[in-house]
């Protein structure tokens, strides 16, 4: 665990460096906790290279980091509410901050991402998933495709 | 990642969701997938009613939250097996959401022949016929089926108690699956009498509740009901050695005992129901399976909470019991009157009373867990 003073440097896919509070990305992130432990990190000349993490993405994550790091005893609705509102994203966003919550490993944000694309194809048809997932290629032969749709009219 | 929110769904969405795309289809038939989605599936909060003389029999699904809800819980879609099995018996028990299910096979004179098949009631899948199980005619017997699983080889057990009353002693056969190509004759002592109640699964063993007198079994005794808890032992067989062990049954100071204990699993663990002076019911629970300092007091109620029929002070008529993941409530069925109540264990009162009756015979409520699990 990091001194709660110390700050270190991310760096997006834009070359823009970000400035948090060491405590804030060691809580969340696990690959970040890592490189501070096993002290592959110089406080005076590193700056992690998030090269597939864009900075409006980047800015996002380091937010949810802070908000939970500062307010985890918060009752569980107010961070329910904080958790809705932070999401309310277009589904490119919704994706972009799935890969950056994958690639720096913060659990607490992917579990958050995947219940929340769970409530958004629940109970959904095949059609509608495959547009808000953006699946182009479904990869049925039109055959498969076609005996699928006569066998269950009502999934479509 | 796709797994990740795959994982999340009902086995209702993901049968649906297979059409979506080639790979998520792959995903859902993944074995690997299917066991990681069950331990997922939430325990003891879905209940099958099993409704038979209706072609198809009648199968429901609840979860006990819609099953406080309705009124009457039979405008909710049939499961229903398949056309082609008539004559079905349903096998108490469901393991990683797969159900059991017995018929009976015209067969000759001499034997009556059984087989047993496993089925997923929410994917509709059912397994093959097993091997033939026979049983001959004369000896009047009784054969009751138990399923079990044994988790260290991933093969299902179904054992079937074959009670001859005609002498008065048992006969277990049981048959692995995948494995076994007939019913093996499992040995059993032959100074004791397993009771012909289903066997009840829990910890890898099949437990039943067996008279062992101090002298030979007396049939007009058995009959009269007049043996004591003293006589009463748990034959425990365990499912992957097939060796057995007996397990005392909680000592009880009243000594009323008019009634014949039940054995009862409730949430993974082995139960007794004992009668108290005639008034109240007494669960007791092993807290650790196999050992028998642990039998403790779970809940106590009486006869008259249960509000049926003043009069009726037995346990007799109640069947099925489960209990709720939280241990709020205990869910019994009362297959005289057909009704199932649902007893809130916080306020000691029945909190729902759903009259089944409806012209079928209700065989039970089980509970089960919503699972992928292919019967095969």
């Amino acid at each position: 665990m990091g001194s709660p003073l110390k700050k270190i440097m991310l760096c997006s896919s834009e070359k823009e460096i970000f400035s948090v509070e060491e405590q804030v990305m060691v809580q969340h992130s696990v690959i970040i906790n890592n490189m501070i432990e096993d002290g592959s990190y110089n406080y005076e000349e590193s700056k992690i290279p998030l090269d597939c993490v864009d900075s409006k993405t980047l800015k996002k994550v380091i937010d949810y980091c802070t908000y939970h790091t500062h307010h985890h005893n918060d009752n569980q609705e107010d961070l329910e509410a904080w958790d809705a509102q932070f999401l309310n994203v277009d589904s490119n966003g919704l994706y972009d901050l799935l890969m950056a919550a994958n690639y720096l490993e913060i659990r607490n944000l992917l579990d958050l991402i995947y219940r929340t694309i769970k409530n958004m194809i629940k109970g959904k048809k095949i059609d509608e998933i495959r547009r808000i997932l953006n699946i182009k290629d479904h990869g049925f032969t039109p055959e498969e495709e076609e005996q699928n749709r006569k066998e269950y009219p009502h999934f479509y | 990642m796709i797994s990740d929110i795959l994982l999340r769904l009902s086995v209702k969405s993901l049968l649906r969701f297979r059409c979506v795309c080639r790979s998520w289809k792959s995903l859902i038939h993944c074995p690997i997938f299917t066991k990681l989605h069950l331990q997922r599936s939430p325990k003891n909060t879905n209940f099958l009613l099993v409704g038979i003389d209706t072609d198809p029999a009648l199968v429901l699904s609840y979860s006990l939250h819609s099953l406080m809800k309705e009124t009457i819980p039979f405008n909710a879609q049939s499961l229903g097996f398949g056309k082609d099995l008539t004559e079905c018996y349903w096998v108490n028990g469901a393991i990683n959401g797969l159900s059991c299910v017995s018929s009976i096979v015209p067969y000759d004179m001499k034997y009556k022949v059984f087989n047993v098949r496993l089925w997923n009631p929410v994917t509709r899948l059912i397994s093959a016929a097993s091997p033939l199980l026979y049983v001959e005619r004369e000896c009047a017997c009784i054969v009751k089926f138990g399923l079990g699983y044994d988790d260290s080889t991933n093969t299902y057990k179904v054992v079937a108690n074959i009670i001859d009353r005609r002498q008065w002693k048992n006969e277990l056969r049981i048959y692995n699956r995948p494995g076994d190509t007939c019913w093996r004759t499992v040995s059993t002592p032959s100074d004791l009498l397993i009771s012909w109640e289903e066997g009840q699964f829990v910890s890898n063993t099949f437990n039943w509740l067996a008279i062992r007198p101090p002298g030979p079994i007396d049939r007009q005794r058995i009959q009269q009901l007049e043996y004591t808890y003293d006589d009463y032992v748990i034959f425990s067989l365990h499912v992957g050695q097939e060796t057995h062990k007996l397990l005392r049954i909680p000592v009880v100071l009243d000594d009323y005992n008019r009634e014949e204990p039940k054995l009862v699993v409730l949430k993974d663990h082995l139960c007794v129901f004992h009668d108290f002076e005639g008034t109240h019911v007494v669960v007791w629970q092993l807290e650790k399976f196999g050992v028998e300092d642990s039998w403790t007091i779970l809940m106590k109620f009486s006869y008259v909470s249960l509000q049926i029929d003043a009069c009726s002070c037995s346990f007799r008529d109640y069947s099925q019991f489960n209990m709720s993941e939280d241990g709020n409530y205990l869910l019994m069925y009362n297959k005289r009157d057909s009704i199932l109540l649902v007893y809130d264990q916080r306020v000691k009162e029945v909190s729902k009373c759903i009259n089944l009756c409806n012209n079928h015979r209700w065989v039970g409520v089980n509970g089960h867990v919503q699972s992928l699990v292919s019967p095969e």
